[in-house]
């Protein structure tokens, strides 16, 4: 498989609330499906969400087969402030992993 | 409900603390009889879902203890937006299940002290059915559900 995408994270905060948008690029294979030849796809599903800031844990989240494909989360968070670094980490059922960056606006 | 130790409801309220112990696999055995394998995510019932949380209080959400929003009809079952809020202090967890799915339970939040009770995301519905949120606060669990209807089914085929 390719490389995984960059996850795509935008965080801007607002009256001391940071609202956060994550747009994870990935399958989401339930390994219930079939292809055009019949063959069951494998699964191949984001299992493990972290995010943090500053090295402060915000939220994390363990995903099942039923989140769509290419997940987007939106979510909302108090201390922390415009400039600060936003992380986000998801590991999937392959034991593929990957990080993100962003700043809050 | 009464089988369920102090200390395993301890650590299913801990989000961190569960997924160190249960990288170690020293729990999974015990696990497997409440949750069959790992968090509830192989339940294929929303009872045995709801078995994450057995030996907690149960509670129907009143007005504003959970808000589920989501559409009355979905075209697409494959992305379908679910919303959930809270207005109850100390929440700890937010889960999503979709009780129609071959595997209901779709997603567990671990919500920190700082962050809101409040995350949207999309789902993939099987077809017509109840979504039910868990909004666990204070040792107590707060559930409640919508009805939707799905035109065309999002678990492939």
């Amino acid at each position: 498989m390719a490389a995984a995408e960059p996850i795509r994270i935008r965080a801007r905060a607002r009256n001391g609330v940071v609202e956060a948008t994550l747009l994870m690029p990935h399958p989401m294979e339930t390994g219930m499906r079939t292809d055009a030849t019949g063959g069951l796809v494998a699964a191949h599903y984001i299992t493990d969400l972290h995010i943090a800031v500053a090295g402060r844990t915000v939220m994390s989240a363990k995903l099942g087969i039923a989140v769509s494909q290419d997940p987007l989360l939106q979510f909302r968070f108090r201390g922390a402030a415009v400039g600060d670094t936003i992380s986000v980490t998801w590991t999937d059922s392959r034991g593929d992993r990957r990080s993100d960056e962003a700043l809050i606006a | 409900m009464t089988r369920i130790s102090p200390s395993r409801r301890t650590l299913l309220s801990r989000g961190a603390a569960i997924t160190a112990v249960m990288a170690s696999g020293l729990w999974t055995v015990r696990l497997a009889h409440a949750t069959p394998g790992s968090g509830g995510f192989e339940a294929t019932t929303l009872a045995e879902v709801m078995q994450a949380w057995s030996g907690m209080p149960t509670f129907n959400g009143g007005s504003g203890d959970v808000v589920l929003t989501l559409p009355d009809l979905a075209e697409n079952g494959a992305a379908v937006p679910v919303t959930v809020a809270s207005s109850l202090p100390g929440v700890q967890e937010i889960a999503i299940v979709v009780e129609s799915n071959p595997f209901p339970l779709v997603v567990r939040f671990s919500i920190s002290d700082q962050t809101e009770a409040f995350v949207s995301t999309r789902v993939k519905m099987a077809q017509s059915g109840n979504v039910v949120a868990v909004v666990l606060a204070n040792g107590k669990a707060h559930v409640a559900s919508k009805a939707i209807k799905v035109t065309v089914g999002g678990c492939g085929n």
